[in-house]
């Protein structure tokens, strides 16, 4: 029934009482007095309470809907991290950095090797001249592309890369839209994915498996600029946050090459390439290739 | 023998009764603001829910539909390989079966013997003046229009699910990653609010570059 035209019935329940009232004595009068104002606040007091339960369930919804939406941009964000710090250390400038003792010289194995930015780990920053591309080339630095004139481009290793296993607090990384990503953790394991390793061989594929976090933080300026550092003020409350574990396959192959043998086994066709072997003397560089097992994911806000 | 008590309430059902007992005036005066201002706002609180989630429904929907997107390109990535000198994702333009990517994925990318060589000399050229001169992402075509930049291209023109695909730009040279911004508006009520997400992802053929 419409509002308007229950009121509409009160007003002919009073009209009627108006007219039969008149014959009432004073005492009936006093005896009603109230008593129907209290049914009607019983019966709103029913209704308010009603109308807040289900004011509560669908805000309790909208609630949720938002969590689900938030969890979705944190797991964004984790994947975005996996695929960065992938892409990394697949650069041709960090392609050594897995067949390198991390753990050495307390944990600064990467470090070292890296050089502090002055010494590139392939030990030359010589470029071969023309007569000399082509033979001797683990003389020189694992140069990638031989294919333009001149041939003057070489890839060092970055300081990214170097620092992801030497520092003792992850960093963060945001990478606008209000969400960042951090490395929690990064193993290698051996064929069988139980050993643990501190440097991948070069005559068998290993496993690296790596555990991201993701956050969406709604309180920071979107407008940051792709990774960098930790600088806003975040209201940490609002961080929502989402973990993706996932293994990958290493791959070991030779410099200047595509995928070949490994271990007598071929992951490739490019029959030059012996991954323990490799031709003109170059270096075995490491390969993450395609993604093995994805594991724990865990959402929380 | 005592009267029998009769609730107030019941006059109001029983009219013939009325002569008994009744409203008090400013009674049913109370109750009638009362039970409009109640109805008034009960009214407000349904429609602001129903907008709400009207709104909040539009947003999960957008954003999932710009996720079944990010599937495609993710699937793009996936299934982008090289044959006769250009990558290409359509499996049947190869001498390799459409399952070779689940039955032997490490076929499914090599690019064969007689073709290597190609294969290593188009790595070469990767994106020296802008995204589209990467031989392994445009296919062998600088326009643009064909290989991975193609695929792109044409989600962007065709918008499925009214997504938009904002800009895919090169984000790093070395290992071909692309980045790729998508949105989609969602307009309830006369409001719009635009979702935006972003996107990482490279080819798996280019990992088969030396």
């Amino acid at each position: 029934m419409s509002p308007f035209r229950s009121i509409h019935n009160l007003q002919i329940v009073y009209l009627r009482w108006f007219v039969l009232s008149n014959s009432m004595t004073s005492s009936h009068r006093r005896q009603s007095q109230g008593m129907a104002q209290l049914v009607v606040m019983l019966l709103m007091l029913t209704i308010l309470t009603t109308s807040l339960a289900i004011a509560s369930r669908v805000t309790a919804g909208l609630f949720s809907q938002t969590l689900q939406s938030r969890l979705r941009l944190a797991k964004d964000a984790a994947e975005y991290g996996l695929t960065i710090t992938v892409h990394e250390l697949n650069k041709p400038g960090n392609r050594l950095f897995l067949g390198t003792d991390w753990t050495s010289d307390s944990n600064k194995g990467w470090q070292n090797a890296y050089g502090n930015g002055t010494t590139p780990m392939y030990g030359s920053n010589v470029i071969p001249t023309d007569a000399n591309q082509g033979k001797d080339l683990g003389r020189y630095p694992c140069y990638i592309y031989a294919d333009e004139n001149p041939k003057n481009r070489i890839y060092r290793p970055t300081s990214q890369a170097a620092n992801l296993r030497a520092t003792s607090q992850p960093l963060q990384y945001y990478s606008g839209n209000s969400q960042s990503f951090r490395l929690l953790s990064m193993q290698l394991y051996s064929g069988d994915h139980q050993t643990k390793l501190n440097m991948a061989p070069s005559n068998a594929i290993s496993y690296l498996a790596l555990t991201m976090e993701g956050t969406y933080n709604s309180s920071v300026n979107s407008s940051n600029s792709d990774f960098t550092s930790n600088t806003t003020n975040a209201d940490l409350s609002k961080d929502v946050k989402y973990t993706i574990q996932q293994e990958y396959e290493v791959i070991p192959r030779c410099c200047h090459t595509s995928f070949g043998n490994v271990g007598g086994i071929s992951y490739g066709t490019d029959t030059t390439s012996d991954s323990n072997n490799c031709p003109w003397s170059t270096q075995t560089v490491w390969m993450i290739r395609s993604i093995t097992r994805t594991a724990n994911f865990e959402g929380r806000a | 023998m005592a009267k029998m008590y009769t609730p107030d309430f019941a006059n109001k059902i029983l009219p013939r009764r009325c002569n008994t007992q009744a409203f008090a005036l400013i009674d049913s005066v109370f109750a009638s603001i009362l039970l409009v201002i109640m109805t008034a706002s009960l009214q407000s609180l349904f429609e602001i829910s129903r907008k709400g989630i009207l709104f909040s429904n539009g947003l999960d929907q957008a954003d999932r539909d710009i996720h079944t997107v990010m599937n495609s390109i993710r699937q793009l990535g996936m299934t982008y390989h090289y044959c006769g000198n250009a990558g290409t994702s359509n499996t049947t333009a190869c001498n390799q079966s459409t399952n070779s990517l689940l039955t032997n994925p490490q076929a499914y990318y090599s690019p064969i013997s007689s073709d290597l060589n190609n294969f290593k000399n188009d790595c070469n050229h990767d994106a020296k003046q802008g995204i589209n001169t990467d031989r392994i992402l445009n296919g062998g075509n600088a326009s643009g229009n064909s290989g991975v930049l193609g695929a792109l291209k044409n989600i962007q023109d065709t918008r499925p699910l009214n997504v938009n695909i904002t800009s895919y730009t090169q984000d790093n040279k070395e290992n071909r990653r692309i980045k790729v911004v998508l949105s989609k508006s969602v307009t309830v009520n006369d409001v719009t609010r635009t979702l935006t997400r972003q996107y990482y992802f490279s080819p798996m053929l280019a990992l088969w570059c030396p």
